[in-house]
C-alpha cells in the first residue's frame, strides 16, 4: 500500500496551547489582545456508498475531509462543514462532506464514494484549500485529492482496490482476497468498503494521531473511518454502513444505506 | 446542533453543523435550510423552496 505522508510529524504547534476545539457553526470568542491564531481547520467526511444488492462488489467508503493548518488573522465567526449523507439502498445519492472554513483557512470535504466503478470525486472548496480525498467505487479505489495545496486525502477504496494512504486521510478498502483494510491518514481514515458474500467487510482507515477506525467485523458493511477526534463506527454484521469519526469518511455499504461522513472541525491554538 | 444546507440561487453549495439556522446564516451570509435524514441534501443539490433533489447520477 501507497505510503506518502509524513506519519511522524504530529501537526499541532510546538509551543502552544489547545485553546478551543471547534465542531458547530456561528460565533468564535477569542480574547482581545489575540490579532493571530494557529488553526487545523478539517473538512467534513463524504458518505459512504451503498450497494446495488445485485453485484458482488459493495461500495467503496467515503473520502476523508480534507484539512489545511497555519496561522491565520483571528476570526469571530466559523463554519463547520457537516459530514456528506450514505447513500441509501440501490441509489447513487452519497453526498460530499462540508466544507470547514475559519480565518483565511479553508478545507474541502471527502468525496462520496459510488456504487458504479468510479468513486466521487470532491468538489473543490470555494476560494482553494486543501480538498478531501475521493469516495470509492465499487470496483475502483479511490485516489488522492485533486485540489489540495496542503495535500489531499485519500479516497475510498472499492472491494477489489485497497485503500490509498494519503496526508489528510486514508481511503478505506476492501479486497476479496486480502484483508481489507483502509488505508490510513494523518487526520481521519476513510470509511472502509463493503462486500456483499462472505468475506469479510472492510475496516476503516485510521486517523494516525486520534481516532481509530471502526471495523467491518463480518462480512456486509464497511464500518467508519476514524477522524481526527473520534473513532468511527464499528459494524458488526449490519445493514448499515459505520459512520466516520470527525472528518473521517463513512463506510461503505453492501446493500443498504452507506455510513455518513464525520463532520469537520477546527483546532484553535493561541 | 443540526445540520444546515447553504443555498445559492436554488442550488446547495455547502453542508453545514450549527446550533441554530440564525448561527448558519450569520457565517455564511445565505438562505440555510435545515436538512434531517428523512429529507437529505447534499452539496449540489437542487432546493425548490420545499424539497431537496439530487442531481443525477452520471453513468460510467
Amino acid at each position: 500500500m501507497q505510503s506518502n505522508f509524513p506519519q511522524t510529524v504530529n501537526p499541532a504547534p510546538a509551543g502552544l496551547t489547545l485553546q478551543q476545539t471547534i465542531t458547530s457553526s456561528g460565533a468564535v470568542t477569542i480574547p482581545s489582545n489575540v490579532s493571530f491564531v494557529y488553526a487545523i481547520v478539517i473538512g467534513g467526511g463524504g458518505g459512504g456508498g451503498s450497494g446495488s444488492g445485485t453485484s458482488a462488489a459493495g461500495a467503496g467508503g467515503g473520502g476523508a475531509g480534507g484539512y489545511v493548518k497555519g496561522w491565520t488573522l483571528a476570526s469571530s465567526t466559523c463554519v463547520i462543514g457537516a459530514g456528506g449523507a450514505g447513500g441509501t439502498s440501490g441509489s447513487n445519492n452519497a453526498g460530499t462532506g462540508g466544507t470547514t472554513a475559519y480565518g483565511l483557512l479553508i478545507a474541502g470535504g471527502g468525496g462520496p464514494s459510488a456504487n458504479t466503478n468510479l468513486g466521487g470525486i470532491p468538489t473543490a472548496p470555494t476560494g482553494g484549500g486543501a480538498s478531501g480525498g475521493n469516495g470509492g467505487g465499487a470496483y475502483t479505489a479511490g485516489s488522492i485529492g485533486q485540489f489540495g495545496l496542503v495535500g489531499g486525502a485519500g479516497g475510498g477504496g472499492g472491494v477489489f482496490g485497497a485503500g490509498v494512504n494519503g496526508v489528510s486521510g486514508g481511503g478505506g478498502g476492501c479486497n476479496a482476497t486480502v484483508t481489507p483494510s483502509g488505508g490510513s491518514g494523518l487526520i481521519g481514515g476513510g470509511g472502509g468498503g463493503g462486500i456483499v458474500s462472505a468475506y469479510l467487510a472492510g475496516n476503516g482507515g485510521n486517523g494516525v494521531f486520534a481516532g481509530s477506525a471502526g471495523g467491518g467485523t463480518t462480512y456486509g458493511e464497511g464500518g467508519g473511518g476514524g477522524g481526527y477526534l473520534g473513532a468511527g463506527g464499528a459494524i458488526v454484521g449490519g445493514t448499515t454502513g459505520g459512520a466516520g469519526g470527525l472528518g473521517g469518511g463513512g463506510g461503505g455499504a453492501a446493500t443498504f444505506t452507506g455510513g455518513a461522513g464525520g463532520a469537520g472541525a477546527i483546532l484553535l491554538y493561541y | 446542533m443540526a445540520t444546515y444546507a447553504v443555498i445559492l440561487g436554488n442550488t446547495v453549495t455547502n453542508v453545514i453543523v450549527a446550533d441554530t439556522q440564525a448561527d448558519a446564516e450569520l457565517v455564511t451570509n445565505a438562505t440555510c435550510v435545515e436538512y434531517t435524514d428523512a429529507n437529505p441534501a447534499g452539496i449540489g443539490w437542487t432546493y425548490d423552496g420545499t424539497t431537496f433533489t439530487a442531481p443525477v447520477a452520471p453513468t460510467n
